[in-house]
Formats: C-alpha cells, structure tokens, sequence
C-alpha cells in the first residue's frame, strides 16, 4: 500500500471471538483485538483506505440475527485466549460502525 | 452522510472520485447470502423468499441505515449465474440479483458485485477464475437490469465488479511445495496455469486443473464493452 500505485480497498475482513473450537473461526480472532482492531483501522484510515465489514450476522458484526443497531463490541476485561474459548460473544462491530461514522 | 454518485475515475494514482469530484472511499458490508448456490431456475420463490428478501434486503438496508455505509458488496455464486460454465441463468439475474442491486441503489449505496465460488458445487476446481468465470462477467455485464431505466449492468455507474472472491489455487501451490522460498508469489492468479499440488493434503490439486489469467478476465470484460464505474 506504502509504493502508492493504485487505489486499495479492503475488500472482505471481521473480527470476532468464535464459539466453537473451529481452528479456521479462530483465525478471526486477534490476540490483542481490543488494542490491534483499532491500530488496524486507524490505519487504513491513514492511507484512505476503506473496508467491507464482515457480516451483519450473529457474533460477527451484531450481537444476534436483525439486531442491526447492536454491534458486537470488544469491550471488558480481555484475555487473547478468548480466541479459543470466550465466555461471551465479542467482536470488531462496534469499532467498524464508529470507525464508518467518522468517515461518512 | 455523502451519497457518492458513479461513474469513478481514479485520480492521483491511488485516490478514487465520483462524478463530483468528491474523493470516495468505500465503507460498507459484505452481504453473502447470494453465494449460497442453491438456487433453482425452475422453482426461484423459495430461494427469492429465503434470501433475498428474508436476509439479505434487509441488510443491505441496514448497512444504509444504521452503519453509516456507502457501499454494500454482494457476494454471488458463480454456479447461480453460468450452472454449466457457458450459458447465463437469467432467471437468477432477474429475481435474485436485480432484486439487491435495486435495494441497494434505492438505499443510495454503491453496489459491488463479487464473483465468489466458494459454496459452489465446483468449487475445487474453481479456486481462481476459469473460463466459467469469463461467462459469469458477461453474464451479469450483459444483463439488462428490470427497472425503469433498463440499464445493463456493464453500464450501471453505481455497480463496481469485483472480480473474484478470495483467490486460493496460490494457496495450493504453497501447500506443494512447503520449503518454497516465495510461496505467496501469486503466479496463478498474475498468469493463469495449472494446479501444481501434489501432496496428500492437497489432492484436490492433482485435477490439473487449467487456469485463466485474471488479466484475461479483464479484457474480457472491456471488450463486451462495460463502461460501469470499474472493477476491484
């Protein structure tokens, strides 16, 4: 993105803690996501870089199915094992949204 | 809330505008429910009902309404649109895609249309484009869109064509050869060739199977003459 050559999107991301033991779910999940989602975004921010955010789904972006006003949120005491076993559900949602409100 | 207005044009290498000049950057959400392939061109009501307009309409139009979005981006089955690789299914085009690309457009958003083979029922013989790909482009290019107006999408300046979900057969040739010294050079998806896997944990790849340049989809798609805002 650095050698500026041509306009970057971001064309498919989440972030989200899985409620399974599915290895590629667990994928989605950053260690240190409270802290790393925002640093990721500020950053494609920096670039004017946009996103398509990963889906208006349950545990994804939204906390459950048609709650669209309730994003999930990385929010509370955090530990990165939350990646593997998470006692609620937790996501990059609520950083996406307030990330879009700054830019529209 | 800026409701940016195609067709874009790229200015300063890496700065997109629209036909107001206004720099566009695309926020927004994937909608997927599209690349679900089962639709089925002889009875489309139940896919149409539990879908389009039971999940996927009413995502488009929250990512309008609550998230602050310019963009959706639809995730479409390739198998939905070309079932054999070289005819279109109109019917698909017509009652499922249509049908969100018009919410969307109502919704003021940009539309992406995403080609995406993932669920397909090919889809191992189909992790970079192939020439049912090259069918899909002019399948969905070549559509006329059925409201006022009648646009094809080729030349629809809000629909941006993103041209292929997430491609792997690259993916494959790391697999075959762990100790490559550049696994991720992306050779297959830059020049198109043949599945070069040959370990057990990708057998799949042993099909040979025969790969299209993503740079040949491009042409392929201006020669049809599609003057929409561009492609992803």
């Amino acid at each position: 993105m650095t050698s500026r050559r041509a306009p970057v999107v971001v064309g498919e991301w989440t972030n989200f803690t899985p409620n399974s033991a599915d290895k590629h779910a667990q994928a989605y999940c950053w260690p240190h996501a409270p802290t790393q989602v925002r640093q990721f975004l500020s950053y494609l921010a920096s670039l004017r870089v946009g996103l398509s955010g990963y889906q208006l789904a349950a545990g994804l972006l939204i906390t459950a199915e048609k709650a669209w006003t309730s994003p999930t949120r990385y929010s509370g005491t955090w530990s990165s094992r939350f990646c593997t076993s998470s006692p609620r559900v937790l996501g990059a949602g609520a950083d996406i949204r307030n990330w879009f409100s700054k830019h529209d | 809330m800026v409701h940016p207005a195609g067709p874009f044009r790229i200015k300063n290498k890496t700065t997109v505008v629209d036909k107001k000049g206004r720099v566009f950057v695309s926020y927004g959400t994937t909608v997927p429910g599209l690349s679900g392939p089962s639709f089925d061109p002889l009875h489309p009501g139940p896919y149409v009902r539990t879908v389009v307009t039971g999940k996927d309409i009413a995502k488009i139009k929250a990512t309008a309404r609550y998230w602050c979005s310019n963009t959706a981006r639809l995730q479409v089955s390739q198998y939905n649109v070309t079932r054999d690789g070289s005819t279109c299914d109109t019917a698909f085009l017509t009652d499922a895609l249509d049908a969100e690309v018009r919410a969307a457009e109502n919704a003021r958003l940009v539309v992406v249309i995403n080609d995406n083979t993932k669920s397909d029922p090919a889809a191992a013989s189909e992790r970079d484009p192939t020439p049912a790909t090259f069918t899909f482009w002019k399948c969905v290019i070549g559509h006329r869109e059925h409201w006022s107006g009648g646009r094809f999408y080729g030349s629809d300046p809000q629909v941006i064509f993103d041209i292929f979900n997430e491609p792997w057969a690259d993916y494959c040739a790391r697999n075959g050869n762990p100790s490559s010294p550049n696994p991720y050079n992306m050779q297959l998806w830059r020049n198109g060739g043949t599945g070069p896997c040959t370990t057990a944990s990708a057998r799949w790849c042993m099909r040979s199977i025969t790969r299209t340049s993503t740079t040949a989809t491009c042409r392929s798609k201006r020669r049809r003459g599609g003057r929409s805002s561009g492609t992803w």
